[in-house]
């Protein structure tokens, strides 16, 4: 629905003038359009004129008290409902001012009233003045309560932010055996504050956007000084300015807006749900980029190796996290290549297999209807409309369909000689390796090359498949992220890297940190160089 | 809007031009696959052996027979049902072997793949007539592999033989193919020879060929049927035989079974078998397993310019069963005197073998030819010419040291 309003980073000849006609039709929609009107002296225009703009939406609560004997309504406070915490607000806005009485001959100015507001009545930590109407909704639309004040231009907003909010939770996405239980919220401060929960450094940078013209959602970047490399902190940082659309309601479109490789089913920025796995990476001298409303962070430069590599890995003994890995990037593999593989033997190569394994395959395809590329192509479409079939349907239901997928498709089909069970077992295992991958958008990516591959397959077999592998390679080795090559450090090779990569070398030899990522503090602070040695020894 | 949009969007309207092509083209390769060598797994008749005859009829040169696989059958037994048999023969007569495959597309409704063929099968008449131009075929046809094992059908043709069902396999060639394996690795009376163990012989120094043989015993007349393998022990069934020898390319005759493995042992390809020795001083036998055997072999000139063929047979194997009263295993001495009997065995089955083939038969078997030619060019260059008749005259020596490395774990034998 925003997708029609996004305006992107390039522009061509074409986009100027259409950019200049959207602009004016949404003049009046986007905060810009109130940046230089005042707000009013009267209490009773500047509520006409809320409610004007906000077409008297219910949601937004004015309250209005008494500071004085004389009858006259003299603070007026709004908000909206349900985005403060009414708790906070009740205890240190309202209360405080209930208290205050001023007989009318001790009435004070405005303007005096204001600094007594902020300096000594209201209990709150984070109190700003408000001097026109953009700062004005973009205060309340936060979520923060408004004081304002009969007689002065200037109002007060107080952070009361609050309300509902799914709290934290174990991440869904990223499932760890050993390592800690939480994962990032849907609110950024809470995300923020998480980070530096882990990275206590005065180093530990921040820096802020408001993206969106109209969701006006709040985007931060993370970073340790000194680590972060420049550049790639400049490069984001125009990126982000460069950003035109009307809402972020998730990090993808954040992702996809700043992403080096339009055109690639690779992902260049890599999301990530655990606070550790972010610090992590800050440590290593990436930068983290979070967006109000989603629990996934991206992290930037992102590079094909860390998408094989979980947090966990550095929490396990490194010989078996190297296994781990091992078994992951075989898993890729796997899922990549598994199906078309099959399909170009029992097609084109049957020369290539023991004989044994031929005669059995050879009698499973007897009397199956369909060439062996077809069956492939139909069983893989059928798995995947499972799979997203059970993404999403409502959980209770999520027994049916398994049920019915597994026994249905997987037993009867066979049983049927519809298709042959040799390619429910390639399928089945494709789909669980690829599972295995612990970064889901690498997954997504194995999914659509695996079609590409098994045309490839059937069609020109396994030469066929050595001309789109190649391409893969090709084209791998020609995206970067952030300037980063993507195929780092394998091409180009950087042998000191590669303690990180296919092994997880124990920590104790990984005592640099990635070469060009930490180019102005190459040495991690570490733990001892080496392990201690017994004593005696 | 979309006026604007059209106008704006002109020059970027090729580039979608040339990607809506190319995807075209993509999609294109699914319509168009099938052109190329596509071959279907279920229309595939697999080949597992070929079988060589005499042309029965005398009309054409030779008689093929090939044993395919029904793939169909074979499943059905892995699912325990009662299929048919798992495999089937077809035969046909012609010129070449090339000629009768094509032409077997008559009776075959499946194209028949090769790729997969384990052994080559030779009538005993069409080996005596002459196997060279057998395996012509088989090197330059790309389908078919070279590492496939070469047989003599020994008194009966290769296709009564390829109709023989089997009991412990299935598919019967898988059963021959084994055997021949089991049986060099175990005992080596026989032992694998491939196509291109064939064709090498053709190179300097002419060495003769030797294949291995099978006869058929039982009633002959029930093998092709499934009653054979419901009976215990079958009706009919296949056994190995003993080391066939050819020269120049035709049947000469079979060597008796101790000779057989003499050749083996003088052709290094025995991998462990067992000797039988009688007991030093008294009745009964003991017996010696064989673990490890080695040959090397020395060619040295006598005076007069003749080559004279070393032979050293090194070979490491320990007592395994002793049948004798009174020997005691555990003193050295008797060791001793166990492994000198047993060089003794060996060297007189190496001798026994040496003469039936040169002396005989007069056919190079041993690559005699080859050794002198590696060893003394020398000499060779000026024999080449008369070898067949220089080589009955060469005298060899055959040395063996036998080396005993253990005897089990009990010292003395219950026989007393």
């Amino acid at each position: 629905m925003f997708g029609s309003h996004i305006t992107g980073r390039k522009k061509t000849g074409g986009k100027a003038d259409k950019r200049s006609v959207r602009a004016e039709e949404h003049e009046q929609q986007q905060l810009e359009g109130y940046s230089k009107k005042p707000l009013s002296v009267s209490l009773k225009d500047n509520q006409v004129f809320i409610q004007q703009e906000m077409g008297e939406s219910q949601d937004i609560i004015f309250r209005s008290i008494r500071l004085t004997d004389t009858g006259q309504t003299n603070v007026l406070i709004v908000y909206v409902q349900g985005m403060v915490d009414d708790e906070r607000m009740n205890k240190f806005i309202i209360e405080p001012l209930h208290r205050e009485r001023y007989p009318a001959d001790r009435e004070l100015e405005p303007n005096e009233l204001t600094d007594k507001l902020k300096s000594h009545i209201l209990s709150i930590g984070i109190v700003s003045d408000i001097k026109d109407w953009k700062q004005f909704f973009q205060k309340l639309l936060l979520g923060y309560s408004i004081i304002m004040i009969e007689g002065t231009a200037k109002a007060i907003a107080a952070n009361v932010v609050g309300g509902e909010r799914r709290g934290i939770e174990e991440p869904k996405t990223e499932m760890a055996i050993r390592g800690p239980r939480e994962g990032f919220t849907e609110s950024v401060r809470v995300n923020s504050a998480m980070i530096r929960r882990k990275i206590r450094s005065p180093k530990l940078w921040m820096e802020q956007w408001t993206i969106g013209e109209i969701s006006q959602t709040p985007v931060c970047i993370m970073y340790v000084h000194g680590l972060a490399d420049e550049n790639v902190l400049k490069d984001l940082r125009e990126r982000l300015d460069a950003v035109k659309i009307d809402g972020i309601l998730e990090s993808g479109y954040i992702e996809e807006l700043i992403t080096d490789q339009k055109w690639s089913p690779f992902p260049t920025i890599m999301n990530v749900e655990r606070p550790d796995a972010v610090a992590g990476n800050l440590l290593e001298g990436r930068i983290a980029i979070l967006v109000d409303g989603t629990p996934f962070v991206l992290i930037v430069p992102s590079i094909l190796n860390m998408f094989f590599q979980a947090a966990e890995d550095y929490y396990q003994r490194f010989d078996i996290a190297t296994f781990l890995r091992m078994i992951r990037f075989v898993s890729f593999l796997i899922a990549l290549l598994m199906p078309s593989v099959y399909v170009a033997i029992v097609s084109y190569h049957q020369e290539m297999i023991p004989t044994q394994l031929l005669l059995k395959l050879a009698a499973q395809r007897e009397g199956v209807p369909f060439p062996a590329y077809l069956e492939a192509f139909i069983m893989e479409f059928v798995f995947e409309i499972l799979r997203e079939a059970v993404v999403r349907m409502p959980s209770a239901a999520g027994n049916t369909i398994s049920i019915v997928g597994g026994l249905v498709i997987g037993q009867s089909v066979v049983e049927a000689g519809i298709v042959s069970p040799a390619v429910v077992i390639v399928v089945s295992f494709t789909a669980i390796a690829s599972f295995v991958s612990p970064a889901y958008s690498l997954g997504i990516a194995a999914r659509l090359l695996r079609f590409i591959l098994l045309l490839a397959a059937s069609t020109l077999g396994f030469y066929g498949i050595a001309l789109v592998v190649l391409l893969l390679l090709l084209h791998l080795t020609n995206i970067r992220s952030f300037g980063m090559p993507y195929t780092k450090p394998f091409a180009p090779l950087k042998i000191k890297d590669l303690k990180d990569t296919l092994v997880r070398a124990p920590l104790w030899l990984m005592r640099e940190r990635p070469q060009k990522l930490a180019v102005q503090n190459p040495v991690r602070e570490q733990i001892e160089p080496e392990p201690r040695k017994e004593p005696g020894q | 809007m979309s006026k604007r949009a059209a106008s704006t969007c002109q020059p970027k309207k090729d580039g979608m031009r040339i990607k809506a092509m190319l995807l075209l083209s993509l999609c294109s390769l699914i319509v168009l696959s099938g052109c190329w060598d596509l071959r279907y797994l279920d229309k595939l008749g697999v080949v597992l052996a070929l079988g060589v005859d005499v042309d029965p009829a005398g009309k054409q040169e030779l008689q093929l027979t090939v044993q395919v696989v029904l793939a169909q059958n074979v499943a059905a037994e892995s699912k325990g049902g009662v299929g048919g048999t798992p495999v089937t023969t077809f035969t046909e007569t012609g010129d070449t072997l090339f000629e009768a495959i094509r032409k077997m597309s008559a009776k075959t409704s499946r194209r028949l793949f090769f790729s997969h063929t384990q052994m080559l099968i030779i009538g005993e008449k069409m080996a005596k007539r002459g196997i060279s131009s057998l395996t012509d075929l088989i090197e330059r046809n790309p389908d078919i592999r070279t590492d496939i094992s070469v047989l003599v059908a020994r008194g009966i043709t290769a296709q009564q033989l390829l109709q023989t069902t089997t009991q412990m396999e299935s598919i019967p060639i898988n059963q021959i193919h084994e055997m021949i394996e089991v049986n060099q690795d175990s005992y080596g009376t026989n032992y694998v020879v491939e196509v291109h163990d064939l064709s090498m012989l053709a190179g300097k120094g002419k060495q003769q060929a030797a294949l291995p043989s099978i006869r058929l015993e039982g009633k002959k007349a029930l093998r092709n049927t499934v009653d054979n393998v419901n009976r215990i022990p079958a009706s009919a069934y296949p056994v190995l035989s003993t080391m066939a020898v050819f020269k120049e390319g035709k049947l000469t005759g079979y060597l008796k079974p101790k000779q057989s493995r003499g050749l083996s042992w003088l052709q290094e390809k025995v991998k462990s078998t067992t000797v039988t020795l009688a007991c030093p001083e008294s009745q009964g036998h003991l017996v010696v397993e064989v673990h490890e055997a080695s040959r090397q072999y020395q060619v040295e000139r006598t005076p007069d310019g003749m080559p004279v063929i070393k032979i050293k047979l090194l070979i490491t194997g320990s007592v395994q069963e002793i049948m004798c009263p009174g020997v005691q295993v555990v003193e050295e001495g008797t060791l001793n005197e166990i492994s000198l009997l047993a060089e003794g065995a060996v060297k007189a089955e190496a001798e026994d073998a040496i003469r039936k083939l040169q002396k005989e038969w007069r056919t190079d078997v041993l690559g005699w030819g080859r050794e002198v030619y590696l060893k003394q060019p020398g000499i060779w260059k000026r024999i080449e010419p008369e070898w067949p008749e220089v080589f009955p005259n060469v005298k060899s020596v055959v040395d063996c040291n036998f080396n005993i490395i253990g005897s089990g774990v009990r010292g003395e034998s219950i026989v007393k």
